[in-house]
């Protein structure tokens, strides 16, 4: 099967269009449907998303929901009429490690969240799901492009040459298949690969090894040493001085009885012919694919590349689940790092098991705040390159695609105050961004405002915390042993954050004039004081999806000038409002307000006007209770927002709490206000917060 | 055994290659000052302080075998974090100008706003610039950056080369910073404007943060010549080291891990920095790990390491020449970029400028026009976010090292010892420099006006020095605040006095006292002392008879003799 790249292509770019804005189709009509669950978490999530599938599907043609023998369950719904799909698949596995069950603890129960590929219903894909998928065959490459494969496949060499040049490929890979030498499938065995091909081609690979763990705080007073903490390694290889070309994410060795299979063996490898990350697995058909399948054996399979992420027909599934604009992902991607071992936050030797604390790997560990400027040097390369893609001369094309990563939640950061929950001193210096999207409006605009002390109290965050039962919570499906923790993350008011990558590449859409300051400035001060999963400025997304090429600024033909003359349009059908009021006025009017040559003041007034509001707020008991709430909104909006929920990954990255599912927004005038509810369409699962240990939490 | 045979200097620098004597001699010099910060912090706090003392988990490798030691890097972003936290409400390009003492609003030299209604410390010429990286920006007429120089030295090496080569530090000096530097502008200066001299050279002390290296000041030239903020220090680097070893508890039972919290617990360093709550948490975590030990690998030092340069970038230039790089201007001026070895980079010092390659080809840009991530650098702290500092540490494991037991966090004591803090020759203390160097003095002489700073110790204290031939006279003693006292002694050492270091303890009228503090002293053979007398005559003209006069403390403000301790 080949890769379906053409994105131009006039059908699939239909459907591309479609896909690109899960909010738009989704959202509009189906709000009613949406409301009223009871929390991010709930074990009523297969039978909601059901009965929201059916609804969705009343007048379309509905594919078979079935469950497979795998402890799988898989809702596919296949939406004719060009409407976004929306079906779930979660994949729950007791123990990812095929056949061990002399594993003690699950400890790596991540959740996969596949939304089906968006092709039209085949008569014969019924009789081909029934067909097994043959087992594989060791020490070969296959790939298995979630969304496109049925099965996996092994690859012919013609499309090895093509698409695997990546260092892992070329120095690994592609030298040592068919027996032709060491196929690694462990941590070690990589580790010891690469470290041989980068010796013995003189390439002086410098390697550096990170971990994350989102129970890594959790004390053995709260959970034993060898109790679930999600920990993972990322390794890095590439040459000395410059950005990584591999990344490793394993789980470390240590946290399995000795000869056990490693439960994930993940590689990003960045390839330069393509300029584009490629994903690899070790897996087999069992792990990939909900088809008949046998066989155990698992090999290196390659899932893709980097445009595969936005491609219609694998958006949102198997790696591009979570790389949603097909590069790299770290979450917490400054200061403090509340789940790495990083300067601001150790993991301990004594929480973490003995075994992992004699690995050589974790005592030569490198903080985040290392791996941060790997990231970033790697974000803004592939911005850059994404741009600069769609950019020829004058001509620009893909611009739906562009102007999404400024209209858009795309994806998130999570940023967090540096005091810990657990203290005693105010919470100090909450993110900006988390306020309004300071790193593009102060950082790239270099608008000038005013932005207030933003600290909470003590007394009143520790009250809130307390009458709102917050608590970490373990359960076995996470990871064995239940176990929970009193108290909100490690470091406090942790929260999503527009993302690094999305700021980047708003920069890059005004380096490479695609679009201008002004342009900018007037989609972001949309509802600006959300910087985040906002609905007001995603409805926005309508008129790019309208302009199919542009000239770069400044010219008639540019995609500000098409994208206003299309709002234009559509607000002169609107009742006029008062700008005076700017914030009440319909999104096309807010940014028509702001687009203008006066955008600088206009912004700066309006900005000032609400940080102002918020700094009077901030400091009061009420306000904190506010600013508290929509940090947990904020939260539940990342755990439902349709493809960047498939990153919350583990159950331990965020706090229950008594506040359930609440959705709520800031106005204006730093109050806040109910926000529609909607829920992650990807995603069901056993909810710890509806755990009898979260429960009698409640009760006590 | 494979002990240690001497401590080098930083990267093993060699700053007085054409003079093996003296290199030679810098070299011990460098050695047994690294040793006594060693001793010191092994001991920790035994008078002050409750549970400080015991450090058995670190070691001195010039006494433990080192030869099975697992090295680790620890390293941490250059930039000082406290200024994201303080300033968080501040524009990113604000928080840089705090950073670097050059504001956005135009202004040169000063520290960052008040923080909390706080002044923002610590205090002094770049004292804000508190991760162990110092930097200045120099500017053009225009006020676009030429060049950004970036040190990581320890100010004690400067000191110790001072005292064997003078000579070298100016032509270090007129190298680093300017030709235009004269030996007079590095003297350490009393009140009245007169060099103070230093007993162990006869000639005038050096000045740490003289004209040349100092904070941005508009219209002037001054450099990044070594380490000046008063907590970068290696002596501190070293405390805060053997202090993390001591796995403590809080409540019992529960291991005290959050690097911040153990920053209190333990009582060292400054919370919220990159720096200090990282290294202490890498070390204790290594012992927390069992049947470990840790020290500071050789040659100990602070050091730069790489950036990564993957998002600079250089504008377009037709007179680029073909294939350049932004990481062409990343010029290692002291250090060295690798020792075989050892991972990660041994530079001392860097600049960040274009090359001269490309000025000679023409180029028409300066460094204000290279961008990371995209802006343009406007200030030298943006390239201060694009690397780290590092230094080394070396964990012995063994199963026959017994597992530390647990201590509370650290606590005043309610019933202090006597506490010896620091010796010193009166003079420089009283001209508050800022030299932790070991007071010398020579056998078969008496040598007067020298100063004992000491907590909770009495006017009736009797101070002896370890070992036979040194004998103590107090011949004046005054309250420096309500609990620290000055002592001016006079001692006179034996012809027959051993050389070498000599411990000092201090015992109270009543009896009561602590173990001796190390490192006090070092008793050296005559006509050691004052020998380093090859300025001009003017220079050595200007030798105060104070040095060899007695003081008269009354119309002295003791109040600001500030005393040297390692727990910024």
């Amino acid at each position: 099967m080949m890769k379906p790249t053409q994105f131009d292509e006039q059908d699939k770019y239909k459907e591309f269009e479609e896909a690109r804005n899960p909010w738009g189709n989704w959202m509009a009509d189906e709000e009613s449907h949406l409301s009223g669950f009871p929390d991010i978490y709930s074990d009523d999530a297969p039978e909601l998303a059901r009965d929201f599938t059916e609804k969705r599907t009343e007048t379309t043609w509905r594919h078979r929901i079935y469950v497979s023998k795998k402890n799988k369950v898989m809702l596919a719904v296949v939406l004719v009429e060009l409407t976004f799909v929306a079906a779930l698949l979660y994949t729950h596995r007791t123990n990812t490690s095929s056949g061990s069950s002399s594993v003690p603890y699950n400890r790596y129960s991540r959740r996969s969240r596949v939304i089906p590929r968006t092709v039209k219903a085949s008569a014969t894909l019924e009789a081909e799901e029934e067909e097994p998928c043959p087992a594989v065959s060791g020490g070969q490459i296959y790939r298995f492009v979630s969304g496109i494969d049925r099965c996996m496949t092994q690859m012919a060499a013609a499309e090895i040459a093509t698409e695997l040049n990546d260092p892992w490929a070329t120095l690994v890979l592609r030298q040592n298949a068919g027996n032709a030498g060491p196929w690694p499938d462990s941590v070690a065995e990589i580790v010891n690969a690469i470290n041989a091909a980068s010796q013995s081609q003189n390439l002086n690979y410098q390697q550096n090894s990170y971990m994350i763990g989102e129970g890594s705080q959790v004390p053995v007073s709260i959970a034993p040493r060898d109790g679930n903490r999600n920990l993972r390694y990322v390794i890095a290889w590439g040459p000395a001085g410059q950005t990584p070309v591999i990344f490793l994410s394993a789980a470390p060795e240590g946290v399995q009885p000795p000869g056990a299979p490693a439960p994930f063996l993940q590689i990003i490898a960045f390839d330069p012919q393509k300029k584009a990350f490629n994903y690899y697995q070790y897996v087999n058909n069992n792990m990939v694919t909900d088809a008949p399948a046998s066989g155990e054996v698992k090999t290196w399979s390659w899932a893709g590349d980097s445009a595969y992420a936005r491609n219609p027909q694998t958006i949102g599934q198997g790696c591009f689940g979570c790389h949603l604009n097909g590069s790299l992902n770290m979450k917490e991607l400054t200061p403090p790092w509340n789940n790495w071992q990083s300067t601001q936050n150790a993991i301990s030797s004594a929480n973490i098991p003995l075994a992992v604390t004699q690995d050589s790997l974790f005592t030569g560990l490198q903080g985040a705040d290392k791996f941060q400027v790997i990231f970033q040097g790697a974000q803004f390369n592939f911005a850059r390159n994404l741009v600069g893609k769609s950019v020829n001369g004058n001509d620009v094309s893909n611009v739906p695609e562009l102007l999404r990563r400024l209209i858009v939640t795309t994806t998130v950061n999570f940023a967090a105050s540096q005091t810990r929950s657990q203290a005693t001193s105010d919470v100090l210096a909450l993110p900006k961004d988390f306020f309004i999207y300071d790193s593009v409006l102060s950082g790239v605009l270099s608008l000038k405002y005013t932005v207030p002390q933003l600290n909470l109290a003590r007394a009143d965050y520790d009250a809130f915390l307390k009458s709102n039962h917050f608590a970490l919570v373990n359960t076995a499906s996470n990871g064995s042993p239940d176990y929970l923790q009193p108290g909100d993350t490690f470091f406090a008011f942790y929260v999503p954050v527009p993302a690094f990558e999305d700021t980047k590449a708003i920069q890059q859409l005004i380096q490479q004039k695609v679009v201008s300051q002004q342009f900018v400035a007037a989609v972001l001060m949309v509802d600006f004081q959300n910087p985040v999963f906002s609905p007001t400025r995603a409805s926005l997304m309508q008129y790019a999806e309208r302009i199919s090429a542009a000239k770069t600024v400044p010219e008639q033909a540019d995609a500000p000038t098409q994208f206003a003359a299309l709002v234009s349009q559509a607000a002169s059908g609107q009742p006029p409002c008062d700008t005076s009021q700017v914030f009440n006025c319909t999104a096309e009017q807010q940014f028509l307000f702001y687009y203008d040559s006066d955008w600088q003041a206009r912004s700066v007034a309006q900005i000032n006007r609400y940080t102002a509001s918020v700094g009077s707020r901030i400091v009061s008991e009420t306000g904190v209770k506010d600013y508290l709430t929509l940090a947990i909104s904020r939260r539940v909006q990342y755990a439902n927002y349709p493809l960047v929920c498939n990153l919350r990954e583990f159950d331990l990255q965020l706090p229950c709490t008594s506040l359930g599912n609440i959705f709520v927004q800031m106005n204006v005038d730093g109050t806040l206000s109910p926000q529609q509810n909607y829920r992650c369409p990807t995603f069901s699962g056993p909810s710890p917060c509806k755990s009898q240990l979260y429960q009698s939490f409640l009760n006590q | 055994m494979s002990v240690l045979s001497q401590f080098d200097p930083p990267a093993n620098q060699n700053d007085l290659p054409s003079q093996p004597e003296k290199e030679q001699l810098l070299r011990a010099e460098w050695s047994k000052s690294v040793n006594r910060w060693t001793e010191a912090a092994l001991l920790g706090d035994p008078w002050t302080s409750l549970n400080d003392k015991d450090r058995n988990y670190y070691f001195n490798p010039l006494e433990t075998d080192v030869a099975n030691g697992t090295p680790a890097l620890i390293s941490w972003i250059a930039f000082p974090n406290r200024i994201l936290v303080a300033f968080n409400n501040s524009s990113a390009m604000e928080q840089m100008g705090f950073a670097e003492g050059r504001h956005v609003d135009g202004t040169f030299g000063s520290p960052p706003p008040t923080a909390d209604g706080k002044p923002y410390g610590p205090r002094g010429p770049r004292g804000w610039q508190d991760e162990y990286c110092e930097w200045i920006s120099t500017l053009d007429s225009a006020g676009r950056i030429t060049q950004v120089d970036f040190t990581c030295e320890n100010p004690e090496y400067w000191f110790t080369l001072w005292r064997v080569s003078p000579e070298t530090v100016l032509s270090l000096y007129k190298k680093l910073v300017s030709p235009a530097v004269q030996l007079e502008d590095l003297f350490l200066l009393d009140a009245n404007k007169t060099p103070v001299i230093d007993r162990a050279t006869g000639l005038p002390a050096y000045n740490p943060t003289n004209k040349w290296n100092n904070q941005p000041s508009a219209g002037a030239t001054t450099g990044a010549v070594h380490l000046i903020s008063p907590p970068n220090t290696l002596g501190a680097e070293i405390y805060l080291a053997a202090a993390a070893t001591l796995l403590r508890d809080k409540p019992a039972g529960t291991p005290v891990t959050d690097p911040d919290i153990l920053i209190h617990c333990s009582s060292y360093g400054t919370a919220s920095r990159n720096s200090d709550p990282h290294i202490g948490a890498t070390v204790n975590n290594a012992i927390l790990g069992g049947q470990a030990k840790a020290t500071l690998q050789n040659p100990v030092g602070l050091y730069i390491q790489t950036p990564d340069f993957s998002t600079y970038d250089l504008p377009s230039d037709s007179k680029l020449p073909a294939g350049a790089q932004p990481s062409d201007c990343w010029q290692i001026i002291r250090g060295q970029e690798s020792i075989s070895g050892f991972e990660g980079n041994f530079i001392l010092h860097a600049r960040f400028a274009l090359p001269q390659s490309w000025i000679d080809a023409g180029v028409s840009f300066t460094v204000s026009d290279i961008t990371i991530e995209g802006t343009p650098i406007q200030f030298g702290a943006q390239i201060a976010q694009t690397f780290q500092i590092a230094l080394r540490g070396l964990v012995l494991k063994s199963s026959a090292i017994p597992p530390e037991l647990h201590q509370s966090c650290v606590e005043e004591n309610p019933n202090p010892l006597p506490a010896p803090q620091q010796i010193q020759d009166l003079n420089l203390l009283l001209a508050n420099t800022t030299s932790n160097a070991v007071t010398k003095v020579e056998q078969g002489k008496t040598t007067e006006n020298i100063a004992l700073v000491a907590a909770f110790s009495d006017p009736g204290a009797t101070i002896e020095f370890s070992g036979s031939g040194v004998t103590v006279k107090v011949t004046a003693s005054k309250p420096i605040s309500s609990s620290s006292r000055l002592y001016v002694l006079s001692i006179t050492v034996a012809q027959d006095a051993p050389l070498g270091d000599r411990t000092l303890l201090l015992t109270n009228s009543n009896g009561t006292h602590g173990p001796a503090a190390p490192g006090m002293l070092e008793v050296v053979a005559p006509g050691t002392l004052g020998q380093v007398a090859h300025f001009e005559a003017e220079a050595v003209a200007t030798a105060s008879a104070e040095a060899a006069g007695q003081f008269d403390l009354s119309g002295v403000d003791l109040s600001k003799i500030k005393v040297k301790t390692y727990r910024y």
